[in-house]
Order: structure tokens, then sequence, then C-alpha cells
């Protein structure tokens, strides 16, 4: 049975929160990215508030449908919810991140490709905080 | 020896078995591979030593190209272009040879690469460069923690280091073959044919605007993809149109490759990025990122290496900022007065302490590489070696080259890309940024290699040398260099270029053998 559509959205923001804290602040910036390989949320990238604030601008600009925390954790967790049977969180995010390229759902933000899930991700953080 | 033009003149009763035109790496390797029973007629148009107006002769019309560009890719004098070559090897790939039936203009090798990996084999051993071949290092997969990744894959080129000038290192011993006679400042203005169409002679023009013909049994045009064409279309002889232009074939299909310098950035993940450093040390040099044959063969897509650049590399936990914030943590502790550009330039400790740094907050060894774009050119009719109305000053006409680059290879290498970076982000080996516009032409600009003007082709109306790289039309007229390539791959052509040379060595010797030698004498 699938555990993510159960989680809330408190538990859900929680859980991502609690991501991007284990992440730590040491890393560098190389354009607007951050790689965060040699976490668990392979390979996804982490981003200083400077860099979320830069990607959600970009990003909203483009779908100002989306400019909703609401919006946005929906789709996640469904995003979540379609890869994450059985697996921690940490590898549902992971492997909804690879369906995403696998099936050509990309963003492109200042020349990087990258996976909708994971820039909404981004997204989701930046608009949390505020 | 060394002879003038003139001198040849004097002996049409006494043929050479062989006359070369052109002293560039086609040329000089044709030379040196032909057996020593053989007498050879050498003919370059400028001398040992760069002249400018000799080079001047190369200047012509274009369309779709720098007002400049024909004068500056190419070097007039004995070594030829092996004296503005990057001595960056690499064989063309097996899908490179194959016809791509849903693009217009292909055609495909009348053979497949194995008939070519002897000549590779030749070709790497006399620029002193390891085989290809053996174990499988034509090309690698990039893989992830031993694992292989699913349609990437890594491929190497090599150096010639030095590079190999064949002016350089080959004049003396060109110059001392009793078999060999050079011609330098012999300007090739066409070829005189019979009327059964085999050609009897090289009509030339040295530095005094002396004619003369140069008398052989067979011929090697070697100019150049460019001048190639130029001399056949100026040969008109036998035919009002150019020597082996029955099919106005000759001139058309000219490709150049359009390297996108700045393309983008590549950040890898830990383990791809290690086994991306180690074979870059490996090939000392370049190497490129191609997605796999069976997926361009799938999607219809046109040859791409990605050229990842080797010293660029920037590890991620070397940061400015984490540098500053150790370099600040130490202070306070009193140590690391030592740190940063103030040492000499001995960082060792900064990278060791650094990385500690990077390990402890979690990060690992990615990596981020700046790569150029690597497209494959691709044959179009439309772009085309022509005759200009001017002539230089030996009174032979220029040439006009129009080349435009099309959308559909924009087109193309958008796909391609999209299809490398869902590839690595789908198999979390990294991620892909992309930093030009396909479809902007000022991003494509064409380089220095001038190829497909004589294609290959078993059938006249299609090309115009067959198999063998001879004339059709003739028996004793082959082309050697890149005119003849029907696709050009991305990789660098020389080295198919002198590949495809031993190729006619050998078989000039043996059509030479099969008739009987007659020595020039």
């Amino acid at each position: 049975m699938d555990k993510w559509p159960r989680l809330d959205r408190r538990q859900f923001l929680a859980l991502v929160s609690a991501l991007g804290l284990a992440l730590g602040a040491g890393g560098v910036a190389t354009g607007v990215l951050v790689i965060s390989d040699g976490n668990p949320l392979l390979p996804g990238f982490r981003l200083d508030p400077d860099a979320l604030r830069h990607v959600a601008e970009r990003y909203l600009a483009d779908h100002p449908v989306e400019k909703s925390a609401e919006f946005l954790e929906r789709e996640l967790l469904a995003a979540v919810a379609a890869s994450g049977a059985g697996k921690s969180l940490v590898d549902a995010i992971a492997i909804a991140v690879r369906r995403d390229f696998a099936a050509g759902n990309t963003v492109v933000l200042d020349g990087w490709i990258l996976s909708r899930t994971e820039v909404r991700l981004w997204v989701l953080q930046a608009l949390n905080q505020g | 020896m060394i002879a003038s033009a003139s001198a040849a003149a004097g002996k049409p009763d006494q043929p050479f078995d062989v006359c070369i035109v052109g002293s560039g790496p086609a040329g000089i390797t044709v030379a040196r591979s032909l057996p020593k029973s053989l007498s050879i007629a050498l003919v370059e148009a400028g001398g040992f030593d760069y002249e400018a107006d000799s080079q001047k002769s190369y200047e012509g019309d274009t369309v779709g190209l720098p007002p400049d560009y024909l004068s500056t890719t190419r070097s007039r004098l004995f070594g030829g272009s092996s004296f503005c070559w990057g001595g960056v090897c690499r064989p063309l790939d097996a899908y490179d040879l194959e016809r791509k039936d849903w693009l217009p203009a292909s055609i495909a090798w009348p053979f497949g690469r194995e008939e070519l990996l002897p000549y590779y084999d030749r070709a790497s051993k006399q620029l002193g460069l390891q085989s290809f071949f053996a174990d499988g290092r034509d090309r690698r997969a990039l893989t992830r923690d031993g694992a292989h990744s699913e349609g990437l894959v890594l491929v190497p080129f090599q150096h010639s280091d030095p590079t190999l000038r064949f002016g350089t290192e080959y004049r003396d011993e060109l110059v001392r073959a009793e078999n060999i006679t050079l011609f330098l400042h012999a300007n090739a203005m066409a070829f005189d044919s019979a009327p059964g169409g085999d050609v009897q002679a090289l009509a030339v023009v040295d530095k005094a605007r002396q004619r003369s013909r140069i008398a052989a049994r067979y011929f090697v045009l070697a100019t150049g993809g460019i001048e190639n064409a130029r001399i056949l279309l100026n040969s008109t002889g036998a035919h009002p149109a150019g020597l082996g232009n029955r099919h106005d074939q000759l001139g058309r299909y000219f490709m150049s490759h359009t390297p996108i310098w700045g393309a983008g950035q590549i950040v890898f993940a830990d383990t791809p990025a290690r086994d991306m450093e180690a074979r870059l040390r490996a090939t000392k040099g370049r190497i490129c990122l191609s997605l796999d044959d069976d997926i361009k063969r799938r999607e219809r897509l046109l040859n791409l290496g990605l050229a990842l650049q080797y010293g660029r590399r920037q590890r991620l936990y070397r940061g400015e900022r984490q540098v500053a914030k150790l370099r600040e943590q130490l202070l306070k502790l009193g140590i690391g007065l030592n740190l940063g550009a103030g040492d000499g330039g001995k960082n060792d400790f900064v990278e060791r302490a650094v990385a500690g740094f990077a390990k402890s907050t979690g990060q690992g060894e990615a990596a981020l590489f700046s790569f150029f774009a690597l497209p494959e050119a691709t044959p179009d009719p439309n772009n085309r070696v022509t005759l200009s109305t001017r002539t230089d000053d030996y009174g032979m006409r220029r040439v006009s080259v129009r080349f435009r680059t099309s959308e559909q290879e924009a087109h193309n290498l958008e796909r391609s890309l999209g299809l490398i970076a869902n590839r690595l982000g789908g198999q979390a080996l990294g991620r892909i940024r992309i930093e030009f516009n396909a479809h902007d032409p000022a991003a494509r600009i064409a380089d220095q290699h001038h190829m497909g003007t004589t294609r290959m082709h078993d059938d006249p109306r299609r090309g115009v040398v067959d198999r063998d790289c001879i004339v059709h039309g003739t028996r004793n007229l082959f082309v050697a260099g890149s005119s003849v390539f029907p696709s050009a791959g991305f990789a660098n052509p020389t080295f198919t270029i002198i590949a495809l040379a031993h190729r006619i060595a050998d078989h000039l010797a043996r059509s030479a053998r099969s008739q009987g030698g007659a020595r020039h004498g």
C-alpha cells in the first residue's frame, strides 16, 4: 500500500524541510545550483536562500498558476505517491525525479535542464521562506 | 630530389609512375607508403616556408562564411595543412558511415568501418598513437558505481603529441628519396585527359608564370577539400563542366564542422566524475560524451559529441566561499596563515583541508565540466564549391563557396541535447546546462574542416569518386583527402584522411604492379 497519500500537508512540509536542513548550509553555487551528491536525495541539488528565490521567480514567471503552496504540495504529493510505494520519502522523491527525466518532464532554468519535481520542491521551499 | 616543373616538361615521353598533387598529410602519406620502385612526382604549390603571395591563391568568394575563411583555414606550403592542424585524432564511428534515410542528401560510405580499421591502425602507428580498437578503447559506457549507464557513451580522442607537422618531419626523407621528385612552387591548374577519360598530365604554373605539364601513369589529387574540387572544375578538357562532373556532383555537399564553443556545463555525480577524470588522464586530452548508436538510429539523430574540457573541471567543494569559510575558521584558531594565493601557489594543503571539510559536511566529489559541442556535419547539395569569375595571380579561376547550416540540424541538435539531459538525470548521473541557442546561425560557424566536395559513391550519378577513390570516368586519377567523405560525423577529419591515404597507396601499388612499372628517367 502506498504510504505517501496519507501524509498531510504539515507532515509533508516537515519532511521536506528536514531534508533541506539535513543537507547543511556549506554548499557552493555554480550558477544557481549546488550538487548534493553524497546525500540521500540523489541526484538532486540544493540551493541557498538567494538561489531559491531566483529559481522561484524564474519558474513562476513562466508558470504563474503554480504560485500556490497548496498547488505545489498537491502536485508533489501526487508525484511522490506515484513513485513511492514501499519507499522512504527520500527514495520516492529521487524516483520521481528520475521518472521526470525519463518522461521528458523537464524545466529549463538558466540553461539547466531540470526535473519538474525538483524545481517544484525548490519553489515550494522558496514560498515557505516567504 | 627537388626539381623545377619545367624540367619535367621536357620529358613527356617518360612519365612518372605516380604524380601526387599536394604535399599535405594525404599527399605525403601516399608518397611515403608507395613502393620505392615507383617513380613519384610530388607537386606542391608553395615552398618550404609560408609565403603570403602563395597563400593568396586560396582566396575566393564566400556565402555564409567569413570573407577570409578560404585563405585562413589552409596552409599552402610543403607539409600543407598539417601546419594548421591541432593534432586531434579520432576515427569515424560506424554510425557515421551509414546512410540516414531521413536525411535527404545522405548516402552511405561504399564500405563499412571494418574496411578502415587496418588503415586507422596504420595511421595511429604513424602518429605515435595507441590503437583505437584494442581492448575496446574506441568507446566506453559511462558508469556509475560500477554499473554501466544506458544510452550514454564516452568517446575518447587522442592527440598527436607533439602534433606531427608533415613538412618538418618528412622533409629530409622525401628530398633524399631516390624515387621521389619534389616540385615546389608548382601550382596545379588542371588535368589533361585523353578522349577515353584517363588523365595524361597535370598542367602547372611556376612562380615565374611558366607553364609545364607533368606526365604520369597515375595521379593522386590531394590538395584539400576545396582545392580538390577547384582543380577538377578547372579541368574542362574532357568535359566542359569539369573532370568527374558529368552528373553535376562535383563541388556539391561541401561540409564543415560547426563546433559550439562554451556550449554549456555538465555537473557529474561522484563516481561518474571520477570515471571521467580517469579517462581524461588516460587519453591525455579530449573525451566526448555522446548518445549510443542504437538511440541515434532509433531517434533519427545526427551524431553529436560533447567535448568535456580537461583542466576546467572544478570540484564543487573548492568554491571560493568554502575556502574563505575555512580560512576564517582556521585563522580563529591561529593557524592557516599560509592558505590561499599568498602561499606561492602551493595549494595542496588548501585542497586537502577543503576536501576534508567538504566531506565532513556530507558533500561528495561531484564535479563540474565545461563542454563544447561538436555536432555532425551534414551534406547539402546547395552547400557547394563552384568557380568564381575571378582568377588568381596564376590565371586560375578562384572558387566560390556557399555554406549554410540548416534548421533540421538545429532541431536535431536540440533533440540530442534533450535526450542526453534526460539520460543524465534519469540515471542519477548528473545535470546539463545549455548555454547557446541551436537556432542562432551565429552560434554555429564553420571551422577549418573542408569535406564532401568529391564524395565517394559507386554510382557516378551520386558521387564523384568510386569506392577506391578513383574519379568516375577515369581509371588513373585518385582523390585523397576529406573531399571524398560522404558524411563527416563529428570527429576531426585528419585521422581519417591519413587512413584513407594509406588505403589509396595500397590500391595504387596493386594497380601499378599489375600493369608493370615504368621509371621516370
